[in-house]
């Protein structure tokens, strides 16, 4: 990919952004190139073909286009994105609902096995991420525009911070903040996995009603739909940990500490437990329904 | 006779910081009483889906098992609950209440964890059926 000229050498965050940014490019093309070429040999269609081909290069042009940081090529590329991801759904969807029928619009779609989908749609939603949230990749386009980048919130923290009263913290007690990041770290982590984990055999059963559902089999998507939505809960008990986890590590780095630090840290600590009581709610309903409609497993 | 001075404050908290360490403290106790709610349906779910619905011994027993460990849960946040409100209530001792905060919260966190592994043997269990 050409990539256009710069008159001064990037600053480390948008040199960061701007390997982001190829990453993303490259992990979308290569997951177009691999099930282009993977449909190509077991079931090749014209219009999947044209469809991986289209996409393949598509990303590349876009890509070597938004490198300058144009506003119309964010804009193009973040519907292109859209688009794709739409299709991907859709060609999902489908096959989850006609799994016998090889010829059906996920055929055409490029989507013949489940992974093919999963595969692009992670690269494609990485790349959204992008793309949509603020952060080192928008800074990176930003910085090509010759722009100031937006201040990012950890910068505004640095700032509230600044303006605290000084705190003293004991060692005992920086050693209880250090012990409960590393805990809450270590546990994020954790449930997101067994989120993850969760949300693939649910997907799997999913699978398994719309196969047996094509077949004429009566039979209830019960299972499969809870535990897709207690699959996601899962993972966002892990995932509102995250933030908390982090400002206790500022916190516990930081010299000298101020009251800034300690309101950083609770305040992130109180939106994710807030969030906690929504997510257990989900829950709660969860395991009710659970009793009614699956004998309780 | 005098009693002596009060001890410096280690977190000088102003009437909204105040206010923010409050709302932890009834966060953190209605993430409890959720914590219970659940545990009791858990803790009920076992026997009831194994005599009355036909379901399997291992699922009882690892659904029974979860509830218990979502009441033990709820009862370490509870106290997290309290140290936040002393927290909030006697800012004179702040930097033990912090340290006794962040150490039942490191305590949740790890039986946590205890409980996101069971969340994952039952999920093995369930697919394995």
């Amino acid at each position: 990919m050409s990539m256009a000229p710069t008159t001064e050498s990037p600053a480390p965050a948008s040199d960061l952004g701007q390997r982001f940014f190829v990453f993303g490019v490259f992990a979308i093309m290569v997951a177009e190139v691999a099930v282009t070429v993977s449909n190509m040999g077991q079931r090749f269609l014209w219009t999947s073909c044209m469809l991986g081909v289209v996409s393949s290069v598509g990303i590349l042009a876009l890509g070597n286009w938004l490198y300058n940081g144009d506003k119309t090529a964010l804009l193009i590329t973040r519907a292109w994105v859209g688009l794709q991801i739409l299709l991907i759904i859709l060609g999902l969807c489908f096959k989850l609902s006609d799994a016998a029928d090889e010829g059906g619009l996920h055929s055409h779609l490029g989507v013949n096995a489940m992974w093919q989908g999963y595969i692009k749609l992670f690269a494609y939603l990485l790349f959204a991420g992008m793309l949509f949230l603020p952060g080192l990749t928008l800074d990176f386009f930003a910085t090509q525009r010759g722009e100031t980048p937006t201040p990012k919130p950890a910068a505004s923290m640095g700032v509230e911070a600044a303006a605290g009263s000084p705190v003293d913290l004991a060692v005992d007690q920086t050693a209880a903040i250090d012990g409960l990041s590393g805990a809450m770290k270590m546990v994020s982590g954790v449930l997101i996995l067994v989120g993850v984990f969760e949300l693939l055999t649910a997907l799997q059963r999913l699978q398994e009603y719309f196969s047996a559902i094509s077949q004429n089999i009566e039979t209830s998507p019960a299972v499969a739909i809870l535990g897709i939505v207690e699959a996601l809960a899962v993972a966002a008990l892990g995932a509102v940990l995250l933030c908390p986890a982090k400002a206790a590590v500022q916190l516990v780095d930081a010299k000298p500490r101020n009251m800034g630090l300690v309101m950083n840290f609770f305040t992130h600590l109180l939106a994710s437990y807030k969030a906690y009581v929504l997510i257990l709610l989900v829950l709660a309903l969860v395991a009710v329904c659970r009793l009614i409609f699956t004998k309780g497993f | 006779m005098s009693t002596g001075a009060a001890p410096k404050e280690t977190l000088p908290l102003t009437a909204e910081q105040k206010q923010v360490v409050g709302n932890l403290a009834s966060s953190t106790k209605a993430i409890a009483g959720l914590l219970l709610l659940i545990g009791v349906v858990l803790i009920a779910s076992g026997p009831v889906s194994y005599i009355y619905l036909m379901a399997g011994l291992l699922q009882a027993i690892l659904t029974t098992v979860q509830g218990l460990l979502m009441c033990l849960l709820a009862l370490v946040m509870l106290a997290v609950s309290s140290d936040f409100k002393f927290l909030e209530q006697f800012p004179h001792y702040s930097g033990n209440h912090l340290r006794n905060a962040a150490n039942n919260l490191t305590r949740f966190h790890q039986v946590q964890l205890g409980l996101a592994v069971l969340i994952a043997l039952v999920v093995l269990a369930r697919w394995l059926t």
